[in-house]
């Protein structure tokens, strides 16, 4: 009986002990969004989980952001921008949990950085909430025409990109390719209108191959390709599975030429399967010109903080350009809250207006009454009426161990 | 106002885990199965309920009540097969053949894009009265749906370990010949429970899709089994109150680590971190409290009869340690 006793009071401490916790920290911060000296921003993201390895490099993105915001003198007269890490464990239950927390016991006014599955569970909440969601790499088609009212994303669609990367086969004379797809939403969208838009300009799908994540061996799936003597393999999956298929590929003596998924094109997945393995595999991005200044600054401003490259996979001009346009929209909407930024995000991004391409030049003509249009360091990000940005794409390629621009198309290059 | 919502959030997650425990704990912990299948009879309610209810093109769009009882008629009937062909297997066989079953649940929603829209699955679901209770307040409203509804489930696990059934189950968890040698039908009494206790994980998977407003199968990985019987095994194996606490406590501990402050820079650092701390508090318990927060109570005839057997710990084979008294 005693041990119960115990037992229930460690229990019930530990309840008072949470509960006290998040109210004081619920209660201290919930106006902070739009009354106190700082602006909570959250980044919402799985920094555990499939995703940790693309947001370790998000969440410095996000800080460049912030500090450069917060050194040109913050909005709305000197508020700073103060970003708060939310670990959804890349999970779609993580990230109801770290929103409904962002929400109701931070005060944030926006939550930068959800997957898709994650944007779609709340797609409901966030017109309720009025805190917008806002995704720097959900480019899933199902996307296209459900956001646009505090739902938005700087990555490009799967459509689009799907469209451009069959168009860039097509042109380079590539008329046939076996594809190989992973078992989950993100590469299938993307496989989806590549297939389309590369059947119907002429193209042939050989064969395509569906592989599960995790398997210990891929040679079965290898071989399937194999059988039809492919050219060119398309790889749409993830960073965690192409070592593996990339290393036993090269051991059975295929030599394919490779296009991969954006999510690989990261300088680990050529540190992983070797110089040797990687030279020559080729990808299309939406990515900024190398010669783009925004884009340049942006690199090489991230390099000297964090003493490293940025990868082109990892989205992270896009994420950065999420914080820089949501603080000019709040500038621009005179208040610091999500409804600002839903109602004045297009203002500040799209044209008509100056072009402004850093964040200072953009407040210093919001505070002259210029109207402004944000030029990204991701693209000129404009956003369309279901909150869609359109991206200009590069084609990359592995030379001499490092991701390489070869080629580079304007966001027009569809038309 | 915002504390409250936020707090009920997390109350209307604790309760749909609390709820996942209790309907474990009818036959893991007072029938003794090794069962692993949790998360396959909770997708299988969910997608059930999601593709009656849900309008075309994805559901039949048949009302929430029909959703909600088919959830447990289907997710009655397919348990009934994996019960039938399973049971006969014991301890480690058995973990491991439901384990699989939940896992064949999960590809089939994968793959099947006719039925369940596959990998993207479905989203933007109803919730019950969401039209009356607009804004965001209504996860108030929600939080207090779940928590009447684990009062049911709590109520109806009570009476069915106060109950002869219940008697009867604990009996062959601590020794099935002794069981059988009085008569007692070992296989059909472990399939009913199994069938039920799968029902009742079956009717939470409503409350999940309500909760989460969207469908796919990512969201069913054996994560959600190894949650609810870390769960239980924190609260006390066998013991509803011990159920219900653990998993809130679960859930609360996992929420609470959030707020340790810490500069940007470290918070990734913090998140694996936030993992760790849920794992050593599991370890902390299993030592220090090995029954878990509450040991399993029971009526005892030695009770009863005030015996003086008062706080003796009687040792069972198969490791089993109960406390008769309590």
């Amino acid at each position: 009986m005693k041990k119960n006793v115990t037992a229930f009071l460690s229990a019930s401490l530990i309840f008072s002990m949470l509960t006290a916790c998040s109210s004081s920290n619920g209660g201290g911060a919930a106006g902070s969004g739009s009354t106190g000296d700082s602006i909570n921003v959250g980044f919402l993201s799985g920094l555990t989980g499939w995703l940790g390895s693309f947001t370790k490099e998000n969440v410095n993105s996000m800080i460049l952001a912030q500090e450069e915001i917060n050194d040109a003198g913050g909005i709305l007269d000197g508020k700073t921008i103060n970003v708060i890490d939310v670990d959804t464990a890349s999970t779609v239950e993580g990230s109801i949990k770290g929103y409904q927390k962002l929400v109701n016991a931070d005060g944030a006014v926006a939550a930068i950085g959800p997957e898709t599955e994650s944007m779609l569970a709340l797609l409901n909440e966030a017109p309720k909430a009025k805190v917008p969601i806002m995704s720097a790499f959900a480019g899933s088609t199902e996307l296209d025409e459900v956001g646009g009212d505090f739902a938005f994303r700087t990555a490009a669609s799967d459509s689009l990109i799907g469209e451009v990367r069959a168009k860039i086969l097509i042109d380079n004379g590539i008329k046939e390719v076996a594809v190989m797809v992973g078992n989950y939403e993100g590469a299938q969208s993307d496989v989806e209108r590549f297939r389309e838009t590369f059947e119907e300009l002429g193209g042939k799908i050989l064969k395509e191959v569906t592989f599960n994540i995790g398997q210990n061996t891929y040679n079965g799936e290898l071989k399937q390709i194999a059988s039809v003597n492919p050219k060119l393999v398309y790889y749409s999956g993830g960073i965690d599975t192409a070592p593996i298929i990339f290393k036993a590929a090269e051991q059975r003596g295929y030599d394919w030429e490779w296009y991969v998924t954006p999510d690989v094109a990261v300088q680990e997945f050529i540190d992983v399967v070797g110089k040797g393995v990687a030279e020559g595999v080729k990808t299309v991005i939406p990515m900024e010109d190398e010669n783009n200044a925004a884009f340049k600054r942006f690199n090489e401003n991230y390099e000297k903080r964090f003493n490293a490259v940025p990868s082109g996979g990892y989205y992270n001009a896009n994420t950065y350009d999420l914080l820089i346009a949501s603080a000019l929209a709040m500038e621009a909407g005179g208040e610091a809250s999500g409804s600002a930024i839903n109602e004045k995000i297009r203002e500040v991004t799209n044209p008509p207006g100056k072009e402004v391409d850093t964040f200072e030049e953009g407040l210093k003509e919001l505070k002259a009454g210029q109207d402004i249009n944000y030029q990204g360091a991701s693209g000129p990000i404009d956003f369309d009426d279901h909150g869609n940005v359109i991206a200009s794409y590069s084609l990359m390629e592995v030379k001499d161990g490092k991701w390489k621009q070869a080629e580079f198309y304007a966001a027009d290059y569809l038309k | 106002m915002e504390a409250l919502v936020f707090i009920s959030g997390l109350v209307a997650l604790g309760g749909i885990y609390a709820m996942l425990a209790i309907s474990l704990n009818v036959n893991g912990g007072m029938l003794g199965l090794w069962d692993l299948g949790v998360v396959g009879y909770f997708a299988l309610g969910a997608y059930s309920y999601t593709l009656i209810s849900t309008d075309a093109p994805y559901g039949l769009g048949l009302p929430m009540v029909i959703g909600v009882i088919a959830s447990a008629v289907i997710t009655g009937l397919l348990s009934l097969f994996i019960g039938f062909t399973a049971l006969r297997l014991r301890s480690e066989y058995l973990l491991i053949t439901t384990f699989a079953f939940a896992e064949i649940i999960r590809i089939v929603a994968t793959n099947e894009d006719w039925l369940t829209n596959g990998n993207v699955g479905i989203f933007g679901l109803e919730k019950p009265f969401q039209e009356v209770i607009p804004g965001s307040i209504y996860m108030v409203f929600f939080a207090g749906l779940v928590l009447a509804a684990l009062g049911g489930y709590y109520f109806f696990a009570q009476r069915l370990a106060d109950s002869p059934m219940g008697r009867y189950m604990r009996a062959i968890r601590e020794n099935e010949q002794v069981t059988q040698s009085i008569g007692k039908e070992i296989f059909k009494t472990k399939l009913k429970v199994f069938v039920l206790s799968s029902s009742m994980v079956g009717v939470v998977g409503c409350f999940y899709v309500w909760y989460m407003s969207i469908i796919a199968p990512n969201m069913f990985y054996s994560t959600v089994t190894f949650t609810v019987w870390t769960a239980l095994v924190l609260g006390g194996i066998g013991n509803n109150k011990g159920a219900i606490i653990g998993a809130f406590v679960l859930i609360f501990v996992q929420e609470a680590t959030r707020f340790i402050p810490v500069p940007t820079e470290y918070s990734t650092l913090l998140a694996g971190i936030r993992q760790l701390i849920s794992g050593m508090l599991l370890i902390l318990v299993l030592r220090f409290l090995p029954q878990g927060f509450i040991a399993e109570k029971f009526k005892s005839v030695e009770r009863l009869f005030n015996l003086e057997l008062k706080n003796s710990i009687v040792n069972e084979p198969d490791g089993g340690r109960r406390n008769v008294a309590g």
